[in-house]
């Protein structure tokens, strides 16, 4: 940027130095850039330079700002998400229901033997797990657990799923899910599920199974859904 | 991140049963270790290994006989759903034995849930034929399904316990569905229903219905199947489009 030197505004200059560091990776997609009062005190500049730097960047669709939590960068987005793929559609029984999710849990570990089998990594590779609360009204539809290997989507741990989805977190780092495997099965919850789902120990509910590839066929999210079955139903199209 | 104790020693014990089965080569109802023996490779206490199989069980990955020990589940029978074969066929691809106990295969008229599914006026003529079916000879659901008989007079003459629903409308009448809608949900066996599948009342099954159309998009049958969740597993495919 040839346009921009020593004379210029300082929040212009301000505004690609956080470019910059956002497209050198420095600031990577879903994790928070620094806070005003850090990024001021870093550049001996005020806050309401800061501000005006970042409120340029925000108009350019590069930061998402959360209000109570913070900036984060936002990365590239995936045209084509599942959710308008064809496959199980699920119906909410009560009507303009409104979605919310809880994360629970959401740890990094090694993959272990099963999952190494699972995504055909090592022993020793690292996966992230993440356990989710989905509700309607406040009242709880499913709990997901789910698994994605590290080395499709490295820096999971800094991402607050509260402000991106698995599948924008996906899309910044170029993962683009192609086809997914999806089962149905009824199982009766375990005490620790069942509290979550606030339904009785023992009930029955329908359990998804889902596999997730990618265009070069690698699995890249395994997910097990436990989903309250007199809540919502699944509708599903077929065609030869 | 955070809170290393979120992964519970009941998931790792988990994991270790199950990749020990894939790994060792179990097959279909052998025999697991004995807890004992479980316990020491793993270094597992009791609780935490029993906790883990009482999992499995639960998912249908093992079963467990009383006195005997623990043993791996057959497979169920995964049916696609995207793929329009009949049950028979989806089960002799899977290397087993289909089979079906008629109910009732009766022409009645059209009522109106009929009559919307099928397109036909009120008191059209249809073919209605309710089935056990059966995976080596073990019951595993119940499917209902009423066909449309403008192209095909005369197809109550067959034996749907002999021969496949799907194989007389293609074979002998030139019908193929193609494509159709469902609906999936949650339902428990009422008396009939348990008795027919062998099972207690109030066990909790799969209820599937559904209704499948030919190429011009013209109904051919609407259907609908209570399925043993402990033998059937429905699969889809989702692709980008």
């Amino acid at each position: 940027m040839s346009t921009i030197d020593y004379r210029s505004p300082i929040y212009l200059q301000l505004r690609e130095v956080v470019r910059t560091k956002i497209e050198e990776g420095e600031y990577p997609p879903g994790m928070a850039i620094p806070s005003e009062n850090e990024l001021s005190e870093m550049y001996g500049v005020n806050r309401l330079t800061v501000r005006n730097a970042v409120e340029a960047l925000v108009g350019e669709g590069l930061l998402k700002r959360i209000q109570g939590k913070g900036v984060f960068v936002v990365g590239d987005r995936i045209e084509r998400d599942l959710d308008t793929l064809s496959g199980f559609r699920q119906t909410i029984h009560e009507r303009n229901a409104e979605p919310g999710t809880k994360i629970l849990a959401k740890v990094r570990r090694k993959a272990g033997k099963l999952y190494a089998r699972i995504f055909g990594i090592s022993e020793d590779d690292d996966i992230f797990y993440i356990r989710r609360l989905n509700s309607a009204n406040g009242e709880p539809i499913s709990v997901e657990h789910t698994f994605v290997p590290s080395t499709k989507v490295p820096k999971l741990d800094g991402i607050d799923l509260s402000v991106f989805s698995l599948y924008e977190v996906y899309g910044f780092y170029g993962v683009s899910p192609v086809r997914a495997y999806q089962t149905i099965d009824l199982i009766s919850l375990e005490a620790r599920d069942a509290r979550m789902l606030d339904v009785e120990p023992g009930a029955t509910v329908m359990l998804f199974t889902c596999y997730t590839y990618d265009k070069d066929n690698d699995l890249i999210e395994y997910t097990r859904s436990y989903t309250r079955g007199d809540k919502c139903s699944f509708t599903v199209h077929n065609s030869a | 991140m955070s809170r290393k104790h979120t992964i519970s020693s009941r998931d790792l014990a988990t994991e270790l049963v199950e990749s020990y089965i894939i790994e060792s080569g179990l097959q279909p109802n052998d025999r697991l270790p004995s807890e004992r023996e479980m316990c020491a490779k793993w270094d597992l206490n009791r609780t935490t290994l029993r906790n883990a199989i009482q999992r499995l069980v639960d998912s249908g990955v093992l079963y467990c006989r009383m006195g005997s020990g623990t043993f791996v589940s057959p497979p169920k029978l995964v049916r696609n759903l995207q793929d329009v074969h009949g049950f028979s066929e989806a089960v002799r691809e899977a290397g087993r034995v289909p089979g079906a106990r008629l109910v009732y295969a009766v022409l009645r008229e059209a009522d109106k849930t009929i009559m919307r599914n099928l397109r036909v006026p009120l008191g059209t003529e249809v073919f209605d034929v309710k089935r056990v079916r059966t995976i080596d000879g073990i019951p595993c659901s119940i499917e209902t399904t009423i066909v449309n008989m403008r192209g095909c007079k005369g197809i109550e003459q067959h034996d749907f316990e002999k021969e496949s629903l799907f194989d007389v409308l293609h074979q002998e009448y030139g019908i193929r569905a193609t494509s159709g809608d469902e609906r999936i949900s949650v339902t428990t066996l009422d008396a009939i229903e348990a008795e027919l599948l062998n099972m207690e009342e109030g066990h909790p099954a799969i209820y599937k219905s559904g209704f499948m159309s030919d190429d011009n998009g013209e109904p051919v049958s609407c259907y609908r199947t209570t399925a043993l969740s402990e033998h059937v597993r429905y699969a889809t495919e989702m692709l980008a489009r």
